[in-house]
């Protein structure tokens, strides 16, 4: 004999067999024989399962929960001979509605689990709704039993992560992606090949929880397309992958493919981090709809002033409640959830600060929550990256309560290494401290480079190839009269605004994206490039292209071919990145540290040796490694005139090999590891405008 | 769904029409239990397949786990594209043997050893 003793029907209720349910886990789980469902509400004076037929959406029935289904705030319910395939479900709470005292029960409302495993509604991404639909986001099962096979994590030290910033449908719809799947996981996994060529070891992706594209969607001004919600910053499920981005969505197959992406890529060696959003939901302010949570128990989840209306720390209308116990606890099954079930290697936390507030806004010194994700044994192993500041004016860089385990998006390193790309900066003492992993922002927390995840793009502002290209934001595109995106770009167009076919401002922006990229690949800590950056996309210059689900925003491969000098470029910097253990310590270096071959671990330089001008558009520094005999020179010129510096002398039987020359044409801008030109000894080097230059030092060849 | 069973060359083959869901899964899998039980090899002919939902991939796969544990050999053949697509993108398709046509795979099923 096997199985519960109490898996049976007690009783019978709109014509289904039913019994008082388990409460955990909380939201749908299978059972044998039926299936369980578990909600909290503490307002809730009464709640209904409703259950919907998925093929026809038709209503199945509506099961009102007796009293003696509940447990302290939670009901639940045990549902016998209900097929898991066939149905979808929701439910009806009634209980307070009274604005001002932050409630909004509404029993006229059907609402969505917020543990729903999946999502129906906007199944295939941009497929017209049934506008008409009053419940149109309904939770469903899914099997959760997955072959891993053998699946491990790739589990790379932090300081040797090279970071890809991604959209998922954006990767491959372009039509010249060429993958059978345009836009999909799928297509993620048919270009694997293309990221292991690059040498990128971990995809960030952006949002791929359930989302709805058509929110706030409305027509193109110039084009006349349908402006989206393409990035997907808007949660609708947190449990629930993004249906739209998976070939199989229509057939609710989502979580498996999902499942095969991860898979595949932990197999070529590269880590997966997801861009969560924790800090607000799809349900907007006052006037947005009510979903899930609002309707669910308004006080519990949303964090409210004291006359009832919604905190917008987010800028995108309400501010999730995340340091309430029962929020915290939603939110940390929810991260446990995607590690174990999805086997995700770290988040990146979207506007965290958020995440370090307490119930009525303010910041605390010790935010529970942050404290459970550091400290869970789940998420041990897991990369936590924070973007550090919200949209409430809430700047934590470098002061981010991180227990020891958060990184965070380095907002300093962006905007100073802009300012000395563009040449607006002179300071190469500024440059320095970025360069060494901003020991002002993490050394005295003990954290070190690895808590530094550099950047000069991201997903939010311009791409690298419009960094160098406008001076100003273009956005007319998203029909907001170009006042959306920041104005602080920090950009330089290289004396034209926009596209030109000028070969030397075209050879000169090429040349910046260069030094750009090569400063990322030199600094400590962990680079992260945006999707694209590397051949050279553009958006035309709009830094906030949240809105459009087009070749805009869709990566063009055709660009392989058309910018293969920039992308050569990239995937031997990133490999010069790799051959250099120098470059990935996971330290700060000091200049009082006695490093390989007679140089210190880090020493500064200029036109001559050992001396550096910090206030000046020249930077020279030598990094020895303490571990080995690893040394490179780096040096950047982002003045308008050629500078010549005398080289620090090799030691005896050594020699100066050029690694990078950003100042040469291809392909002598950048030389497989080690097989560059040697240097006379005692040279000089001459750095062109606006060239950066690496040399290494080797044995001297025979 | 319906089942319809044949043998040749050693080989149980059965052929598969219709739409493998949660509903039919008890009934696919003990009678493809009972033919496996019977022969060394089964064959699966998934030419008349229509639609192959999540659990319906599950019931395959654990049949094939059923099938390995008792020595037995399991292979499918003329999987129309579309349903072999879905079994691609949702990581199924490589746990299985697939052939393109019965023959194959009753050739293949008869010459290997589990």
């Amino acid at each position: 004999m096997s199985g519960r003793i109490d898996l049976y029907p007690t009783e019978e209720i709109a014509g289904w067999k039913v019994r008082p349910g388990q409460v955990f886990p909380y939201g749908v789980s299978l059972v044998p024989g039926g299936v369980n469902f578990s909600i909290f509400s503490s307002v809730a004076t009464s709640c209904s399962l409703v259950l919907f037929d998925k093929a026809s959406r038709a209503l199945l029935a509506e099961i009102p929960l007796p009293e003696s289904f509940r447990i302290g705030d939670v009901w639940s319910v045990t549902v016998f001979g209900l097929d898991p395939e066939t149905f979808e479900y929701g439910f009806r709470i009634d209980g307070p509605c009274d604005h001002q005292s932050g409630h909004w029960c509404d029993r006229s409302n059907i609402l969505l689990d917020p543990r729903a495993r999946a999502v129906s509604g906007r199944d295939v991404w941009a497929a017209e709704p049934d506008w008409t639909d009053p419940f149109p986001y309904r939770g469903f099962v899914v099997p959760e039993d997955f072959d891993w096979r053998g699946d491990r994590a790739p589990q790379i030290p932090s300081e040797d992560l090279v970071i890809y910033e991604m959209h998922v449908r954006g990767f491959t719809r372009h039509p010249t992606s060429g993958v059978g799947h345009p836009g999909t996981y799928a297509g993620v996994v048919e270009k694997i090949p293309y990221l292991r060529e690059l040498g990128v070891n971990c995809v960030e992706l952006l949002p791929v929880f359930e989302f709805d594209e058509f929110e706030l969607s409305r027509p193109n001004p110039v084009t006349g397309a349908l402006n989206m919600n393409y990035w997907g910053y808007s949660t609708v499920g947190f449990f629930a992958p993004k249906a739209g981005y998976a070939a199989t969505g229509a057939a609710g197959m989502q979580a498996d493919e999902f499942k095969t992406m991860v898979h595949a890529l932990h197999a070529a060696g590269i880590e997966v981090l997801l861009d969560v959003v924790f800090n607000h939901t799809c349900e907007g302010d006052h006037r947005g709809p009510s979903i899930s949570l609002r309707g669910l128990d308004n006080k519990t989840y949303y964090m409210l002033t004291p006359d009832g209306y919604y905190h917008n720390f987010s800028g995108c209308g309400n501010s999730l409640n995340c340091n309430n116990p029962v929020v915290r606890e939603m939110v940390l099954e929810c991260l446990r959830y995607w590690v174990s079930e999805f086997h995700i290697d770290g988040f990146r936390f979207d506007a965290a600060a958020i995440l370090g507030r307490d119930q009525s806004g303010g910041p605390m010194l010790n935010p529970p929550l942050l404290e459970s994700v550091a400290s869970d044994p789940v998420l041990k192993k897991c990369k936590l990256i924070a973007e550090a500041w919200d949209a409430g004016g809430l700047y934590l860089l470098g002061s981010f309560p991180n227990y020891g385990r958060f990184a965070e998006w380095n907002g300093k390193f962006r905007d100073e290494v802009r300012d000395f790309l563009r040449g607006q900066s002179t300071s190469a003492g500024q440059l320095a401290t970025r360069l060494a992993g901003s020991p002002d922002l993490y050394e005295a927390s003990g954290r070190g480079p690895r808590a530094s995840v550099n950047f000069l793009t991201c997903h939010d502002g311009f791409t690298l190839r419009d960094l160098v290209s406008y001076n100003a934001k273009h956005n007319e595109a998203n029909d907001e009269g170009n006042r959306d995106g920041i104005d602080d770009n920090r950009s330089w167009n290289c004396g034209v605004e926009g596209e030109s076919d000028d070969p030397e401002v075209c050879a000169l922006r090429l040349r910046q994206s260069k030094n750009a990229i090569l400063s990322l690949m030199v600094a400590r800590g962990i680079p992260m490039l945006l999707m694209g950056d590397e051949m050279g996309r553009t958006q035309g210059g709009n830094n906030n292209a949240y809105c459009h689900d087009s070749a805009f925003n869709w990566l063009d491969w055709s660009l392989v071919d058309k910018e293969h000098d920039l992308l050569r470029f990239s995937r031997l910097a990133i490999a010069l990145r790799r051959a250099h253990p120098v470059l990935r310590l996971p330290r700060h270096p000091r200049a009082d540290a006695t490093g390989a071959l007679g140089f210190p671990e880090v020493s500064w330089h200029g036109r001559k040796p050992w001396q550096p001008d910090w206030d000046s558009g020249l930077a020279v520094v030598v990094w020895a490694s303490t571990d080995g005999p690893d040394v490179i020179l780096y040096a950047w010129n982002t003045t308008p005139y050629s500078e010549q510096i005398e080289l620090p002398p090799a030691p005896g039987g050594f020699q100066w090999i050029v690694e990078v020359n950003t100042g040469c044409p291809s392909p002598d801008d950048i030389h497989e590891p080690g097989t560059g030109p040697a240097m006379e000894p005692g040279g000089c080097f001459l750095i062109g405008a606006r060239s950066s230059i690496v040399l290494k030092l080797a044995a001297k060849r025979p | 769904m319906t089942l319809t069973f044949t043998s040749s060359n050693g080989a149980a083959v059965a052929a598969v029409t219709g739409n493998i869901t949660h509903a039919v899964s008890g009934e696919f899998q003990s009678s493809l239990l009972a033919a496996l039980a019977e022969s060394p090899a089964l064959v699966l002919d998934c030419s008349g397949i229509v639609m192959l939902t999540s659990a319906g991939l599950r019931v395959l796969l654990l049949l094939h786990r059923e099938a390995s544990a008792s020595g037995k050999r399991l292979a499918l053949a003329s999987v129309p594209p579309a349903v072999r697509d879905v079994m691609e993108v949702t990581g199924f398709l490589d746990q299985f043997q697939s052939h393109p046509t019965v023959a194959e795979a009753i050739a293949a099923t008869s010459q290997t050893k589990p």
